[in-house]
């Protein structure tokens, strides 16, 4: 059927090519997230040594994170152009620990006045 | 002849404006617009993130002391919940949006406002037992350390919890006044949000301040260390 044949109001329900995310799929996440949230806090109370600890609790927050970037925004399965502008933000943040390059480095050669 | 009557008389979505080859297009550049818009909220949430990891490298014994003692986990676990159920409940609105239900539609989106007036709630409790303890950095800060910590290094802690809570707390009242705009142009039936663009809009923005959150809560309510 032509798409002009369409009455006004069916034609506002049509959503423009958008893909649709099943309610399952957001859900599913859901839950997901929630058993991410209490693997995390019980990771919280076990000693892993502080760099184990740490590492664990960043690596499920980005887990976290990228389902719901993937899932609740709806960028997996959208288009390239939208993947690329979802990433960009998230990947170059990372750059600017790059001045941990100074912070972690300042006591290895001792200073006058830096003390 | 009306103008919506126009566009469908030669194959136009009614919504879809002149300057776009079809709706595909067009849908494409609101998301990417308004991705842009995310990657400046990154970069500027991003600062503080930095600042708190140089911080916490050089004071790891306060932040731990005074996290572990002054935030309290059920409260942080209680607000992620809260935040990931709106998070849900604003991904079924547009959900309902895309279907044009707008019945379904303004009760997710109802319930969404419902849980951010529930998150500012907790976080209030939790703002005023601090104010009271003297904790808000400035001339009455007051921090007694069982460590014999520097009182000056708790200041930094709690800088950075305020800032960091606080933007993210002003980000959600953001978030509810465009809710109610939302919610009341919808109820009233304006062609402006017929189509579900502008809820899908807000629906990214809402799920970027829950990410926000899914960072602060391990880092400032889980930090490692002996309880």
């Amino acid at each position: 059927m032509e798409h002009g044949s369409h009455s006004s109001e069916i034609a506002y329900t049509d959503s423009g090519a958008a893909h649709i995310t099943p309610p399952s799929t957001y859900f599913k996440t859901y839950v997901i997230l929630l058993v991410l949230m209490v693997a995390t806090i019980a990771a919280t109370f076990r000693d892993f040594g502080t760099v184990g600890n740490n590492a664990i609790a960043m690596a499920i927050a980005t887990t976290k994170a990228t389902l719901v970037v993937a899932y609740f925004m709806q960028v997996k399965g959208s288009s390239r152009l939208t993947i690329m502008w979802a990433l960009i933000g998230f990947v170059t943040l990372p750059f600017m620990w790059a001045t941990m390059v100074d912070y972690l480095t300042r006591d290895w050669i001792p200073h006058i006045g830096w003390q | 002849m009306s103008v919506e009557a126009a566009h469908d008389a030669h194959g136009h979505h009614p919504v879809q404006y002149h300057q776009f080859e079809d709706m595909e297009q067009q849908n494409e550049t609101y998301i990417v617009g308004m991705w842009s818009f995310l990657v400046t909220e990154i970069m500027f949430f991003g600062g503080l993130f930095l600042a708190y990891s140089i911080f916490r490298m050089n004071n790891q014994a306060i932040f731990t002391e005074a996290g572990h003692r002054y935030l309290e986990v059920d409260k942080g676990a209680f607000n992620t919940v809260v935040l990931l159920t709106s998070s849900l409940s604003m991904a079924m609105c547009v959900y309902y949006a895309q279907k044009a239900d707008r019945v379904k539609q303004l009760l997710c989106l109802g319930f969404t406002l419902l849980c951010s007036f529930v998150f500012l709630g907790v976080k209030a409790m939790e703002w005023s037992k601090e104010f009271a303890e003297h904790h808000l950095p400035g001339a009455n800060f007051a921090y007694v350390s069982d460590a014999h910590l520097s009182t000056a290094k708790a200041q930094i802690f709690f800088c950075l919890y305020f800032a960091m809570t606080g933007l993210h707390a002003i980000h959600v009242i953001v978030g509810i006044l465009l809710m109610v705009v939302l919610g009341v142009l919808i109820a009233a039936r304006r062609p402006g949000v017929k189509y579900y663009m502008p809820v899908e809009m807000f629906g990214l923005y809402w799920h970027f301040v829950d990410i926000v959150w899914i960072f602060l809560f391990p880092l400032f309510y889980l930090i490692p260390g002996k309880r």
